[in-house]
């Protein structure tokens, strides 16, 4: 379990000298003390003899002085040692003020769930809280010189920003639960490169956590508690195949990700394809494409797209015929978000080539689109655990019944010995939790399609590449939109520089090459291709977002699109 | 008996009256660079001596890049009086050498009871004697030289490895280098550095034309210069903005020559506020159409610095070659996009005409401008 409680205090730095302050302030009460008392009675004695003259009111005065300060003094010492105290109790911050090692003095009560930003005051964001109108500063801390926090919040109409000096631990506490409540990150960026990769759930880490704490053991091993890890494995399994609804008797492979389950399911036909043709889509990842060219003795042949990314039905109609051994096309592609139309190749297969293998990169449409391998056809389907909010090194293949592939990888024989090495426990737990965790519903198509439409009003020329947003043929958490004339990274350091964070075509080859294949595989034009930007969902992104976004686009665009690469 | 390094300098040799404050800006270079080590230095009888270091390879390296240091030698240090010792010592140095070799002995202490040549003999006996097998003494023309030093104890050495040379940096001024992120800024800058001067550096930082990890590039660039040069202030300046004000206003192909003359401007500004008397480029005639004779013209007349271009007679392979040496050409290499490629217009004007360069900068607000990019910029210390 989380260590969800604790509690801390901070002292000043110079408590020494604080100390020292205390130990004369208290000389001082009792001097002054003893002086008043002392001159009042002379006081008294002087009037009971002489009687009263308006000479004795300096004396009066006097020692009303010196007894005022003693009281002062003495009642203010304890705030001279004062300490902080934050105690954290499941999301729960108290604030107090300690005297003095005893006085004790609530400051207040505030849920971390509850607050909008919190953070490092030394980073960024805290700026941009700080220097609103109308905001009010609390400081609860003695160091100005320590890592200092924030918590921003807003409270019956008044912006609030509570500034403390909390220690590494607590840092980390207040952290994991406002990510956790708020599900972002807490510096208020906003991240729409999800195809690149995600964000780790809470749901994945938990169970990663879990899995590295308690159910560590080796699941070959023959003890009791090995079987639990084994179980767990049997289990994700079951939900991945579900999940895709794969024929009765298909099996799942895990690998490291996509790229390796790619590359398995191709490079591991090697003997079956020799001498025949191998087809793969055009907009294939590299992981598929570079496989696929990699074969001895196969001829590679690419598919064409159509002008909206998607694979022409046509032209591979021409291609086909009993000498393919293997077809290769991804559910949706990375770059444009277009769900290739996988039943009709299906179809067409079966009519054409029916003992070819048909495999389906599904790392960009897993659990986003749905699936479903019976009625596709598809012979293996590759998905990857980082793209759905698993963590990164963990991914699977799914075979249909009768599929036989060569290992890549020789070992202890692990997963049916196609993939030897012992099983990434941790990871299949991560992936198992996301997939469990993955929402049914979401506003994934109307945070695209706000996007889209606030995008078409701010900038007439805004195109998309791919099929038209509110088709069928659009993956719900893909838009590749070309903001010509300013070009892909100018947009993306300009949003990057709001703490937005988009993509540029395929994150992956984005250093490769200036334009990519995919759009140039559409026919994009030049200029249009160089401009594009890719916006990627998931469940967690708000219309609200999308506003922020648009007011960056907005702002950013009317100044860049002035200046032209010439 | 212990191990240390002894520390040669060459130019300083030659300073007369001098030569003090040279040698007390060398060893505070030598002790600055050996801190992380925590050796210990000092200067004795025209050596300066490093001892103690936690990782003594590591340790060499880092002093054979002090500007000033001529050469380093892994030493034994031992008492002088017991010359058997010494013999012994020089012989187990041997004994894992193959070749010709000569003892070299030089003697500072005259009341040494040997004298060099003496010296030389005895101990090129005894190594001999018990090497026979695989050493013979050449004094001519010979593989090693075993030098054995007598100063207030005896040191010796048979391995000199050479530095880098030049004069200790803070004894020449202070200069400031426009470095870009290329190949040829770093290595101008290192050749300045070289001669004693004091860097600090301003680079052009067009965000979000340019990447962050432009920029860290270039502080990368930084950071390998600074290893020689012993801390590097470096300001980071937003140029962006006089950029777009230039591409607006001024006439096509002269943007880059305006471009170059605020580039020249702003550097002087933070110069001037350094305390730098000069401005190093790594400029070389007629590399890119900014650097012909003609535009060099055009961009050095706007400023009253002195310009250094230690690179104008260099052709680019040489360059590349220098790169290499100081270790910044493949930094230099990677592929992000330079001070603004989105600018740069299609012909620039290789021989501009200075009437239409006044006029195009006529439009610009320049004090304005070069203000506020001065008091923006970004000071980092490397």
């Amino acid at each position: 379990m989380m260590d969800n409680f604790r509690e801390e205090s901070v002292s000043s730095r110079k408590s020494g000298f604080d100390s020292l302050v205390y130990a004369f302030a208290n000389v001082v009460w009792v001097l002054l003390g003893i002086y008043a008392f002392m001159e009042l009675q002379n006081l008294i004695n002087v009037i009971a003899v002489y009687g009263f003259s308006t000479g004795l009111l300096v004396n009066l005065a006097l020692v009303l002085v010196a007894g005022g300060i003693a009281v002062l003094t003495f009642l203010n010492k304890d705030k001279i040692r004062t300490e902080y105290e934050y105690t954290f109790t499941n999301g729960q911050m108290d604030f107090a003020k300690v005297f003095n090692n005893k006085k004790r003095k609530n400051l207040g009560t505030m849920n971390v769930r509850n607050v909008e930003a919190c953070g490092m005051v030394a980073s960024g964001s805290f700026n941009r809280y700080i220097n609103m109108p109308g905001i009010k500063r609390t400081n609860w801390f003695l160091n100005r010189d320590a890592q200092l926090f924030y918590f921003y919040f807003q409270k019956e109409e008044q912006k609030r920003i509570i500034i403390i000096e909390p220690s590494e631990e607590m840092v980390g506490l207040i952290k994991s639960t406002s990510a956790r409540a708020s599900g972002r990150t807490t510096d208020m960026s906003i991240y729409l490169d999800n195809s690149a990769t995600t964000r780790p759930c809470e749901q994945a880490v938990e169970a990663m956590m879990h899995a590295m704490r308690e159910d560590f053991y080796n699941p070959s091993a023959l003890y009791a508690p090995a079987m639990i890890s084994e179980k767990m494995m049997k289990k994700c399994r079951e939900i991945i195949l579900q999940s895709v609804h794969a024929p009765s008797g298909s099996r799942v492979v895990f690998v490291s990700g996509g790229t390796e389950a790619d590359n398995l399911v191709i490079l591991g036909q090697q003997k079956k394809c020799r001498g025949k043709r191998i087809l793969y889509s055009a907009g294939e990842h590299p992981a598929v494409k570079e496989a696929c060219q990699a074969m001895e003795g196969a001829e590679a042949l690419l598919i064409p797209y159509t002008r909206d990314g998607l694979v022409d039905l046509q032209a591979l109609e021409s291609l086909i015929d009993e000498n393919v051994a293997l077809i290769c096309v991804m559910q949706v592609n990375n770059e444009t978000g277009a769900i290739q139309p996988l039943k009709e190749i299906g179809e067409m297969k079966r009519r054409l080539c029916p003992q070819a293998h048909f495999h389906v990169d599904g790392v960009q449409g897993y659990l986003r689109v749905p699936f479903d391998m019976k009625d596709t056809g598809a012979d293996s389907y590759a998905l990857s655990g980082h793209k759905i909010h698993a963590p990164k090194g963990i991914g699977a293949l799914v075979m249909a019944p009768g599929v036989q592939l060569h290992a890549r990888q020789v070992g202890g024989g692990q997963e049916s010995a196609i993939r030897s090495g012992t099983e990434n426990t941790v990871g299949i737990a991560g992936l198992m939790a996301a997939i469990e965790a993955f929402p049914k519903a979401h506003q994934m198509q109307q945070v695209k399609m706000h996007l889209w439409q606030g995008l078409q009003e701010l900038i007439p020329v805004a195109k998309v590449n791919g099929p038209r947003p509110d088709s069928e043929q659009a993956a719900p958490h893909i838009l590749n939109v070309s903001l010509p004339p300013v070009r892909s990274e100018t947009m993306l350091h300009a949003l990057e520089g709001k703490k937005i964070y988009v993509g540029i075509g395929s994150a992956c080859s984005s250093h490769k090459q200036k334009v990519s294949a995919v759009l140039r595989a559409m026919h994009v034009e030049q200029h249009l291709a160089e401009s594009a930007l890719r916006f990627s969902f998931c469940p967690e992104n708000t219309i609200e977002e999308m506003n922020t976004v648009l007011e960056a686009v907005k702002s950013r665009y009317s100044l860049l699109s002035r200046f032209q690469r010439r | 008996m212990r191990q240390l390094l002894m520390v040669r300098y060459g130019e300083i040799y030659l300073k007369g009256l001098n030569r003090p404050y040279f040698m007390k800006a060398l060893v505070k270079r030598v002790r600055e660079a050996t801190k992380e080590y925590k050796a210990n230095v000092w200067l004795h009888d025209a050596r300066i001596f490093v001892s103690d270091m936690t990782d003594a390879d590591a340790c060499m390296e880092r002093v054979r890049k002090v500007f000033g240091v001529h050469s380093v030698c892994p030493a034994v240090e031992m008492e002088k009086d017991d010359f058997d010792a010494i013999c012994q010592e020089a012989e187990k140095m041997m004994r894992n050498v193959n070749g010709t070799f000569k003892v070299e002995a030089r003697r500072s202490d005259k009341r040494y009871f040997m004298d060099s040549p003496m010296i030389n003999r005895k101990i090129g006996e005894y190594v001999l004697e018990r090497n026979e097998d695989h050493l013979s003494v050449d004094v001519n023309n010979q593989e090693h030289i075993l030098s054995v030093e007598i100063r207030d104890k005896a040191y010796l050495y048979c391995q000199v490895y050479m530095a880098v040379g030049g004069m200790p940096v803070g004894t020449g001024g202070k200069a400031a280098l426009l470095l870009s992120g290329g190949i040829d800024s770093p290595v101008a800058g290192y050749m300045i550095a070289k001669r004693g001067v004091q860097l600090v550096s301003v680079h052009y930082h067009s965000f979000p034309y340019t990447s962050e990890q432009a920029k860290e590039k270039v502080l990368d660039l930084g950071r390998i210069l600074s290893q020689y040069c012993c801390g590097m202030k470096t300001y980071v300046v937003p140029f962006t903005e006089i950029q777009m004000e230039i591409h607006e206003k001024c006439p096509e192909d002269y943007t880059t020559l305006i471009m170059r003359r605020y580039m020249m401007r702003i550097a002087e500004k933070i110069a001037e506020k350094e305390g730098a008397m000069a401005l190093i480029t790594g400029e070389s005639i007629g590399q890119v159409a900014s650097q012909t004779m003609e535009a060099l013209q055009t961009t050095n007349e706007v400023v009253k610095m002195p310009v250094f271009r230690p690179l104008i007679g260099f052709d680019k392979v040489d360059i590349i070659e220098y790169a290499k040496k100081i270790g910044t050409y493949e930094t230099s290499s990677l592929p992000y996009e330079d001070c603004c490629t989105v600018f740069t217009p299609k012909h620039p004007a290789t021989k501009p005409k200075m009437a239409k360069i006044l006029e195009g900068e006529e439009k610009l607000d320049q004090e304005a401008l070069i203000e506020k990019a001065v008091n923006d910029a970004e000071i980092i210390l490397l």
